[in-house]
């Protein structure tokens, strides 16, 4: 059977076996929307393509790890998540420790060169030139606590269903749920002017 | 796409159609090389580690080997009424060290004998460890390090790192990892776990080989930061199977 027609456990298991084109295969079905849903998250195209890659870096080496218990694209979605939660902080200490000169590991000695805050800028691509509305939309979902981001973005960008955005967060469905409307509740305020 | 059988608002149904009219962006047409790059290239330091863990136990072993005849050069010196002297956290000092190696193990880290002037002026490198600049942690830290630790810590005391209060240089992130028996190295985003000496503090608490470090008790640890003065570390913040994860050190 082609490869292209292989399920995921049928490629994470012909991977195990020596397969790189199996692996492969796998890249070349969740890179888009991997690259997507951290594009969405993180707004910054850049970084969520270093991430996705990251992504398929981590699933490559932890492939001993995997259990093919879950659905492999609740697995993926999971390590992705956690990196981009991972990069949300990391990003919001280096804005903190930016702010108070605590350390003095720089070139030029004034505390900051290497805490600067990592500006939100979007690649000049043209294919990701998107028109004022989309650009209000994107910030307006950045700005959301990381905890609702995550379900709304699964939700509404990837159309991901309650139970597996449940199963990528680890939380009951309820939670879940009500992180996704909390979320959607706190978008409404920001974006008033599209009703 | 599961966009069905929801049960919305009128705000939420049109949040979520405003949110769905965004444009699919997708992976750039190297991507999968890139992977696959990213992929070679983390083998490599599978292949290298092998001779990490060797080094440290030989690191270890002369470590152990120095600090035992320090402390039976002290004791042999000391008359019998001041014995519990040769157990005091005071620094053993160098005219007890006659042999060259003693000499170099007691030698200060690298870090405390860099100047200012040296650090501000070093090229900050993203992704990379200068390793001779840390030349005292690839084995495992001086004695007095060492023996800090193992009072502070082997006391009773919680589980922590600490540090000289009194140091007036600063010491690095790798020395701060090496007293508590991890050998790391910068991956870009934390601190690669390489190995965990066995019985250490990291590995009592838990830590292993693969877990990545980037915070220890809610600071984020960078590639080239400085920890100066006292520092007490009473968890690790790691990232491990790309989930994060909290550590307590344990004593």
């Amino acid at each position: 059977m082609p490869d292209d027609q292989l399920s995921d456990h049928a490629l994470i298991e012909a991977t195990r076996g020596g397969d790189e084109a199996a692996f492969g295969q796998i890249i070349s079905r969740y890179r888009s929307p991997i690259t997507n849903y951290l594009y969405r998250f993180l707004n910054d195209y850049e970084e969520a393509v270093d991430l996705a890659q990251e992504t398929f870096v981590r699933v490559y080496f932890a492939l001993e790890r995997y259990h093919t218990g879950y659905a492999f694209s609740t697995y993926i979605y999971r390590i992705a998540t956690n990196l981009a939660i991972s990069e949300l902080r990391r990003r919001k200490r280096r804005r903190l420790l930016s702010l108070t000169g605590l350390f003095q590991n720089d070139e030029d000695g004034n505390g900051n060169a290497e805490f600067q805050p990592p500006d939100d800028r979007q690649l000049p691509d043209e294919e990701l030139v998107e028109d004022e509305q989309s650009k209000v939309i994107a910030r307006a979902i950045a700005s959301l606590p990381e905890k609702y981001r995550v379900a709304v973005v699964l939700r509404d960008v990837e159309g991901r269903s309650y139970e597996e955005i449940a199963e990528i967060m680890e939380l009951g469905l309820g939670t879940t749920k009500s992180r996704i409307s909390r979320g959607r509740g706190l978008l409404k305020d920001k974006l008033e002017g599209y009703f | 796409m599961d966009r069905n059988k929801e049960d919305l608002s009128f705000e939420e149904q049109r949040i979520s159609e405003l949110i769905g009219t965004l444009k699919q962006v997708d992976a750039p047409g190297n991507f999968d090389v890139r992977v696959r790059s990213r992929i070679a290239a983390g083998r490599p330091a599978g292949i290298r580690s092998y001779w990490r863990p060797l080094v440290a136990g030989l690191a270890t072993a002369v470590l152990i080997g120095g600090a035992g005849y320090l402390g039976y050069q002290s004791v042999s010196r000391q008359p019998a009424s001041s014995m519990t002297a040769a157990t005091s956290p005071q620094p053993i000092t160098a005219p007890t060290m006659s042999s060259p190696a003693a000499v170099a193990l007691n030698a200060p880290p690298a870090e405390s004998v860099t100047s200012p002037n040296r650090t501000a002026s070093s090229p900050v490198k993203k992704g990379r460890v200068d390793r001779s600049a840390d030349a005292p942690s690839a084995t495992g830290g001086s004695i007095d390090e060492a023996l800090k630790d193992t009072q502070k810590v082997g006391s009773g005391a919680p589980g922590r790192i600490v540090t000289d209060p009194q140091a007036k240089a600063d010491v690095s992130v790798i020395s701060v990892l090496s007293m508590i028996g991890v050998d790391a190295s910068w991956n870009g985003m934390g601190w690669h776990v390489i190995s965990v000496k066995n019985n250490s503090l990291a590995d009592r608490s838990a830590l292993r080989a693969g877990d990545v470090i980037d915070a220890i008790d809610g600071k984020p640890l960078t590639n080239d930061m400085k920890f100066s003065g006292r520092v007490t570390g009473k968890s690790l913040h790691i990232v491990r199977d790309g989930g994060p994860l909290e550590l307590s050190l344990r004593p």
